[in-house]
């Protein structure tokens, strides 16, 4: 039988060992390509801001201001001109031209309304999506779950490869492989990601509507809309109704709602406009997770490597057929012929 | 080893001289007071701007104003936000008047008082100017050292005038307090930017003779719930002469 030597053998079995540093050093490398040292704190910093926003008793409640300054509305629409006629003396018309900004108000609210509820309602929604995201590991740690297993392969690689040259044995790196490969797999399952990242997937794609500059400054618009109708409310009807002698008891039972939408209208732009600010202030981290390959496939992106890891594992285990035909084993001794005539239990 | 030493002591030479310059007459927060001088040879404006309040009577408003400009809109056309509390029958306007330290200190701070809003958002900061209801909530001016909005170093105001008695100067520590918020109204930005329609500095008008002095800017907002929108400022007052 024909001597098969050290370096004809290592040619054949080094290529799981390059592939296994190729796939190491990509994952390490994917963080940089893909911008995540800055987009995953960005994000991170997203979902902490959003936090205060993402609470069914919150947007519960910024439904209920948009309630009490519709009913606000509705009632001015309805019984104002009556009021000023009534109390004041005032004809609608010159109701119409004195009371301009209310009339503006009424004008824009109804746009306003609905576009406010179905904000609401698209936040509301995604509740339980934001709490999927949110109870994943933070996004400031998540590229280093791609270069911290990354550098571990490459690391692994590198020393199979050494010990494959020197001809030492190749059995441990080879495991650490298929450790490593077993560990990536697990990872997506520990942190439930195939549930919870197409969920924040979906929480960024209903979002696209909401995280616009263009629609953030319609929203501003509708707080504009209200600042003039509450302002002509508080500031210029009551006080008129005021000094008509209309006492504060009738003016309240003359415009219930009215009144309700003056008294709401602080607390509703103090918590508001702030959800309004974290829209805005989050425009670019938002855009930068959007920028990401769609969450729902992130869990891939450690089970594929970690399927084929061990797939390397395993084949840097068996012998390879070589160019001769004939297969290899490990090489403890590089001075020694790899296959010696076996002889026959026959002869 | 001489050249070496001579390179060593030229950083602490720089220091020594700076301080030296600085006592001598320097720019700094505590500012020179007013009766020093109020124009010196380089022009610089030093002291107190006391501030005339704002006024409507007539139709045309007087004194001291501002007006809040919507997104998209310019510091001379608007579209300007009216504002419902205004007392000016154009309610583009809101009136400004002066606050319990009679206007703005040139070459100083102005800090926020702490807290700087009252439970209801309401600005509380009411040295440079009163607080002006603005939609129901005031907003407060102040001129601090250190932007609440960002947290970049401002520069104190700093003004000067030309022969002809054209003032410019910058004041990137002009700042408002609102709903529980600050927006930075300087010009330029504390980073020397002008973002949107943010002027490069303030302009203005000084007359020596009478002290009068007057200023205009405007400044974009960037940031928070109004952003994009933004201010255009103008301040009349007086300046002591020397």
């Amino acid at each position: 039988m024909v001597p098969l030597t050290r370096s004809a053998a290592a040619t054949a079995r080094s290529w799981p060992w390059w592939v296994a540093l190729g796939v190491g050093v990509a994952l390490a490398l994917a963080p940089v390509a893909l911008q995540m040292f800055s987009r995953g704190p960005g994000g991170a910093a997203m979902l902490a801001d959003f936090e205060p926003y993402m609470q069914p008793k919150v947007i519960q409640e910024f439904h209920g201001y948009v309630d009490a300054v519709d009913a606000g509305a509705q009632e001015l629409q309805s019984r104002s001109r009556f009021v000023a006629a009534s109390r004041l003396g005032m004809p609608a018309d010159a109701f119409n031209t004195e009371y301009s900004a209310l009339v503006q108000f009424e004008k824009d609210w109804p746009r306003a309304r609905d576009d406010m509820r179905v904000l609401l309602d698209t936040i509301g929604a995604n509740i339980g999506n934001y709490g999927s995201v949110a109870a994943l590991p933070s996004f400031r740690l998540f590229p280093y779950f791609f270069v911290l297993p990354g550098l571990m392969i490459a690391g692994v690689a590198v020393v199979g490869l050494r010990r494959q040259r020197t001809g030492g044995s190749t059995r441990s790196p080879a495991r650490g492989l298929a450790v490593l490969g077993v560990a990536l797999i697990a990872a997506p399952l520990v942190f439930q990601m195939f549930s919870r990242a197409p969920d924040g997937e979906r929480m960024l794609d209903e979002f696209r509507p909401l995280m616009t500059t263009e629609r953030i400054t319609t929203v501003q618009g509708y707080f504009v809309t209200m600042a003039g109708g509450e302002a002509a409310v508080r500031g210029q009807l009551l006080p008129a109704l005021d000094r008509a002698g209309v006492a504060e008891a009738e003016r309240r039972a003359l415009l219930p709602k009215a009144y309700g939408f003056t008294e709401v209208w602080t607390r509703m732009a103090n918590q508001m406009a702030p959800m309004l600010a974290a829209m805005n202030d989050n425009l670019t981290r938002y855009n930068g997770l959007l920028a990401l390959p769609p969450f729902g496939l992130f869990p891939w992106f450690f089970v594929a490597p970690g399927v084929f890891l061990i797939v390397l594992g395993v084949l840097t285990t068996r012998t390879t057929p070589l160019a001769t035909g004939r297969e290899a084993d490990d090489m403890p001794d590089v001075r020694k012929p790899l296959l010696l005539p076996v002889p026959s239990k026959e002869i | 080893m001489r050249t070496r030493t001579r390179l060593r002591s030229w950083p602490a030479a720089l220091v020594v001289s700076g301080m030296l310059l600085t006592a001598c007459g320097g720019n700094g927060a505590t500012g020179s007071s007013a009766t020093e001088k109020d124009a010196p040879d380089d022009g610089t404006l030093t002291g107190l701007m006391t501030l005339t309040p704002g006024a409507c009577a007539g139709g045309a408003p007087k004194g001291s104003y501002f007006r809040m400009i919507s997104p998209g809109g310019k510091p001379d056309k608007g579209p300007f936000v009216k504002n419902g509390d205004s007392l000016c029958t154009n309610k583009e306007y809101s009136l400004l008047a002066p606050g319990t330290d009679g206007g703005l200190k040139l070459g100083a701070f102005q800090e926020f008082p702490q807290p700087a809003f009252d439970a209801a958002g309401n600005g509380k900061a009411g040295s440079v100017l009163k607080p002006v209801k603005f939609f129901g909530i005031d907003f407060a001016l102040a001129c601090p050292k250190t932007d609440a909005q960002t947290k970049a170093a401002t520069s104190a105001p700093m003004l000067k005038v030309d022969g002809a008695g054209k003032v410019t100067g910058t004041l990137s520590c002009w700042q408002a307090a609102y709903n529980n918020a600050y927006y930075n109204q300087g010009a330029p930005k504390p980073d020397g930017s002008n973002p949107g329609f943010t002027s490069t500095g303030v302009t203005g008008t000084y007359d020596k003779a009478s002290g009068k002095i007057v200023l205009s800017w405007a400044s974009t907002i960037v940031g928070g719930a109004f952003n994009n929108f933004g201010g255009s400022w103008h301040l009349e007052g007086t300046l002591a002469t020397p």
